[in-house]
């Protein structure tokens, strides 16, 4: 006779051995019956459904340690089991947690939302095979706080472009599913869900398949909650205003759930701080001696551009504000506050390098060095083409003692932005700092010549003939510089230089200047001093400072769980630069692979750099790769080095919104003329908002083998090839971790 | 063990047990106490739809260690069917294949109705839903106000969409609408169709329901969406099609088409509804008919009275006597 559910002989195993019962049955090896074709998911709410079933808590204990165990897995695991059961197995065992509720797992995912998002997005077959995409389902139906509204907001406005089509409908429910601020549920179209709608419709185009897609979410959430017509219009009017440009709000127009004529009388109940508050406290903020009072006025009113950011989606004043007020608050000595400041704009925009910069600035300046350091490495992996990434790495890394990586560093920095004065300073400071002050003037004196419409080099000569106490030499080159530039700095140290030479009608003249030019100020202030001090005997001149950067503290360790997460990116990414700088440090780079890899087996960075360096490894990912279908870079690579024309036809089957990198790997790998020519009309064809790999594509591109227009020859193609090769590697490794941004554990 | 019969031009026969690890284990299950196990091996040997190149394909793809006993082959099964069947990046699922010929149903008329029953609690708690208020969508739909009806098509519309976009490449079992047509308002229809499509998997612990609905959609509909695979659109169920199950009976191939196994008693063999296979469909909002609970469990019969109870109405229905084997009664199941 069937047994029923209740009673079931898998439950007996279970019960005896949770582990491996319930491996069996994700499996498909468990003996079910009679319930064989069930799905697994279905399975476990047939076997623990019903309200507080007595094993439920067993099964999330087993299911924690299931997960886990899973995250452990090797590429040699996932091939031996096939890689689509092993992908349907994290799916539905994802499903099951939804649907039974397992508190303790859902903790568990909430708090390693990063790690596995980073390995499960890595796995994605299909909608139908997304372990990725029930996670984030999973939290987005059990979230206790708001903590992740940016990211919804971001899945909404982001999808489009760089996510599978259902993922806007997960950002959508979890706008939907959103507590309340007190943690209660919000039992009706919040501000925030239907920002989400705006943020998505933004991104939709004038075609009548976007129309439908558009209305048939609309009235969706109508029917969902019915609500008389003005209640709609009341609540999107104000949300609209910074979309009218958008088709989405036309057809609001059009169907009438908007009033023909645009209106601004509608304003939201919630308003970013105004620019008039935002000033006076930066003037106060200048002004002060003591910055600590200001701190809760400066949080108040980032918090006010941050409910606006909540309500609305628009996260510019928040950001904006955050880096503005933690620069002034960095200068000013109080890094905890600009730390706080920092994170906040991060959250909400990770895409923004300044952030990054920010945050480790803010974690040096506490005398958390290492993580600073980390946080530097993850900044320049992922903005490889923002100079001031590298720039503050190398910095910091100076500032530790660690002066031949910063070396290293610069020079990688200054090969790779010749056009950035700063890479040249820094590497002009390292190479005064170790007593090669000759190398270090001829660097700048390159830099002269070489930036003749920027003072930054001129300066630091200058400052380099001052430490050098040739005064003459750089009192001439002060005097060039006050030709070319007006840059107030400039004439106060010519003065300072005269005033040292003891040439004080000369400072006098040259501070008169100053006056005539910007009237009185602290600079004019100083220098006065200086010469009215000179008349009096007292001593004079205090060469610049040759490192500007705080003094860190090595004391700080890595413990928590985000720093654990950034750490492994670090060691990943200083491994890279390590390799591709030829370092004498590979030795270590492999060990911090190794350890990475041995800890976090999908981490697919870490497995592309240890394959872009080393060709075994290359070789081993030809099978390696499929285990892990969804990673681009590990596909592209392993396509590559097969020399496949199949891998190359699944790849672009499998990555649609890649195809301008698979094209220039087309390009490359097999002279495909029409590759290169499709490649050249995306390069001049740049689209709004575009992803980060996709703008520093195009932006290597342009410097390169499209730096000129019209048509070209795949043998440009073989002229540019070392610097093509480059720029697949950078592009490999910013989408070998596009999303999402590492914090939510923090 | 082997039986030849002609189809059109193909030759039908019983799968074999040969000298393979499957074939071990299928000997042993000859004496397996365990009724499910025994239905197992019936199915995969009385097969009649298989041809010999799928068998081989199958059995080479199992992959199957000597002494890796039931669980083995559940699991073995289990990984074939996700790769070569239910694989959502296979343009062809290998039951829609030449490979499949023999099951193979080229020529359905166009109008036809099918009826399929679905489990929808996963799509509802994905898509933060319950029951109620799609049912309550479901009713403004098909009522006379015209707002309404516009903004339950959608509500209805992206639920479908959602719903779909999850399914896998796996062939999707179906009945014609016309054999139950009679069950269909009745109060209970839920339970109804459970048991006589034999969807054993839907059984509600004490206190628990499961949300189902009823799907209904014609034949063209389903061959519009694979225009060009026209042909190979349509099988009958084989052993291969799906999980290794006790609560599916191959049927003999002499008959048109597959037969569920009712979980009621059918003594009359008047319960036994025609079924087939057909290649994945996304469905939309009228092809909801009915959305409902089932809440009452599963009739406990004992699997082989059930067994033997389906074979005798196969074999008065086909006129083939010699198909197939009676299960011993005893068994545990």
């Amino acid at each position: 006779m069937a047994e029923p559910a209740l009673r079931h002989r898998w439950l007996a195993w279970f019960t005896e051995a949770p582990a491996a019962a319930l491996d069996a049955l994700l499996r498909g090896a468990a003996d079910v019956a009679p319930y064989e074709r069930a799905d697994p998911d279905d399975l476990l709410v047939l076997f623990l459904g019903g309200p507080e079933h007595r094993l439920r808590a067993l099964l999330d204990e087993a299911m924690t340690e299931w997960i886990t165990a899973r995250y452990r897995d090797n590429a040699a695991t996932r091939r031996e089991h096939g890689v689509s059961r092993y992908v349907g197995e994290l799916h539905y065992a994802l499903s099951a947690v939804m649907r039974l509720t397992l508190p303790k797992t859902i903790r568990h995912l909430q708090q390693q939302l990063d790690p596995y998002l980073h390995w499960l997005e890595s796995l994605y077959l299909a909608p139908s095979r997304d372990p990725g995409g029930q996670l984030w389902t999973v939290v987005a139906l059990h979230q206790s706080n708001r903590a992740l509204l940016p990211e919804w907001y971001r899945l909404c406005a982001q999808a489009v472009a760089a996510w599978p089509d259902h993922y806007p409908s997960i950002g959508l429910l979890g706008l939907r599913k959103l507590p309340r601020e007190d943690g209660s549920a919000a039992g009706g179209p919040t501000e925030e869900l239907l920002a989400g709608v705006m943020m998505w419709g933004a991104r939709l185009d004038d075609t009548k398949h976007d129309r439908q897609t558009f209305f048939r979410q609309w009235h969706a959430l109508e029917a969902l909650y019915p609500r008389a017509p003005h209640f709609w219009r009341e609540r999107m009017l104000p949300l609209t205003e910074r979309y009218e440009e958008r088709p989405f709000v036309g057809w609001l127009r059009e169907s009438h759930v908007l009033p023909a004529e645009r209106s601004r009388d509608l304003k939201l109940a919630v308003q970013p701080a105004s620019k008039e508050r935002r000033l006076a406290l930066l003037a106060k903020l200048q002004q002060a001696k003591d910055v600590e009072p200001l701190i809760p006025e400066i949080r108040s009113l980032i918090a006010a551009h941050e409910r606006y950011a909540e309500a609305t989606g628009d996260a510019e004043h928040v950001v904006r504000s955050s880096c503005h007020f933690a620069t002034r608050l960095l200068e000013r000595d109080a890094p905890s506050a600009a730390l706080d400041l920092a994170r906040i704009a991060n959250r909400w925009q990770p895409s923004n390098p300044r952030t990054w910069t920010l945050w480790a600035q803010a974690l040096a300046k506490l005398g958390a060095g290492a993580l600073a350091e980390v946080v530097s490495w993850e900044s320049v992996r992922r903005f490889p083409d923002h100079a001031a990434g590298w720039t503050w790495l190398a910095e910091l890394l100076e500032a530790h003692g660690r002066h031949d990586e910063a070396e290293r560093l610069y020079r990688w920095a200054v090969d790779r932005f010749p056009d950035d004065p700063v890479c040249y300073s820094g590497l002009g400071k390292i190479l005064e700092r170790i007593g090669r002050t000759s190398d270090a003037e001829r660097l700048y004196r390159a830099a002269c010549d070489r930036f003749t419409d920027d003072h930054y080099a001129w300066t630091q000569l200058g400052a380099l003939l001052e430490r050098a106490d040739r005064l003459d030499d750089a009192e001439s080159i002060y005097r060039k510089a006050m030709e070319r530039f007006h840059d107030r700095m400039i004439p106060l140290r010519l003065g300072r230089v005269l005033v040292a030479q003891g040439k004080l009608d000369e400072a006098k003249a040259v501070l008169a200047g100053m006056v005539a030019r910007v009237g009185d100020d602290a600079r004019t202030a100083a220098l006065d001093r200086s010469i009215r001090e000179a008349r009096q005997g007292q001593p004079q001149r205090q060469p610049p400072p040759l490192v500007d950067g705080t003094v860190l503290s090595d004391a700080a360790q890595v413990t928590d769980l985000a720093a654990a997460l950034l750490r492994d990116n670090g060691l990943v990414q200083r491994a890279d630069f390590d390799y591709s700088t030829g370092s004498v440090e590979r030795k270590r780079s492999a060990d911090d692979l190794e350890e990475v890899l041995g800890r976090r087996p999908g981490h697919v960075h870490a497995s592309l750099v240890r394959a872009l360096h080393d060709a075994g490894h290359r070789r081993a990912l030809i099978a390696d790769a499929a285990t892990l279908p969804h990673a681009l870079a590990l596909r592209v690579l392993a396509a590559r080095e097969a020399r496949d024309s199949r891998a190359f036809t699944e790849l672009r089957r499998d990555f649609p919104r890649h195809q301008p990198l698979l094209l220039l790997v087309r390009a490359l790998d097999l002279a495909d003329s029409d590759a290169l020519e499709r490649l050249r009309a995306w390069t001049g064809d740049p689209a709004a908002d575009e992803p980060l790999f996709a703008v520093s594509l195009r932006g290597r591109l342009k410097a390169t083998l499209f730096a000129e227009d019209g048509p070209v020859e795949l043998a440009a193609v073989e002229a540019h090839r070392a610097a093509l090769e480059e720029t697949v590697a950078a592009v490999l490794k910013i989408v070998s971790d596009e999303e999402p941004p590492i914090q939510h554990a923090a | 063990m082997t039986k030849t019969a002609i189809h059109g031009s193909v030759t039908l026969r019983h799968m074999r047990a040969d000298a393979t690890a499957l074939g071990g284990l299928l000997e042993q299950l000859r004496v397996s106490t365990l009724a499910h196990e025994v239905a197992y091996r019936h199915n995969y040997l009385f097969e009649e739809r298989v041809s010999t190149p799928r068998q081989e394909a199958y059995e080479s793809a199992l992959a199957l260690a000597a002494g890796a006993g039931m669980p083995g082959w559940r699991e073995q099964h289990m990984k074939y069917l996700e790769e070569l069947v239910r694989d959502p990046h296979r343009a062809d699922p290998e039951t829609f294949t030449e490979l499949n010929q023999v099951a193979l149903v080229p020529g359905l008329d166009e109008q036809q109705e099918f009826l399929r029953m679905e489990g929808i609690d996963r799509p509802l708690t994905e898509q933060g839903l319950d029951l109620a208020q799609l049912a309550e969508q479901l009713e403004a739909f098909r009522g006379s106000d015209a707002g309404r009806h516009d903004r339950a098509r959608a509500f209805l519309e992206e639920f479908c969409l959602r719903w779909c976009e999850k399914l896998d490449g796996r062939p999707s079992f179906v009945c014609f609408a016309d054999e139950l047509a009679g069950e269909i308002d009745a109060p209970d229809w839920a339970e109804r169709f459970r048991d006589r499509l034999g969807l054993s998997q839907y059984d509600p612990a004490p206190g628990t329901m499961l949300p189902v609905a009823l799907m209904r959609y014609r034949v063209r509909e389903v061959l519009r969406v694979h225009s060009r695979e026209a042909r190979l659109c349509f099988s009958v169920p084989t052993c291969l099609d799906g999980p290794l199950s006790a609560h599916f009976f191959p049927s003999p191939g002499a008959v048109p088409y597959g037969r569920t196994l009712d979980l009621t008693e059918d003594t009359e063999c008047e319960r036994l509804v025609s079924e087939i296979l057909h290649r994945r469909f996304d469905y939309r909002p009228e092809h909801l008919l009915k959305v409902g609970f089932i809440r009452r469990a599963t009739p406990r019969l004992p699997l082989a009275r059930l067994r033997n109870q389906h074979l005798f109405c196969l074999r008065y229905h086909s006129g083939k006597d010699a198909f197939g084997e009676e299960m011993a009664d005893g068994l545990d199941g």
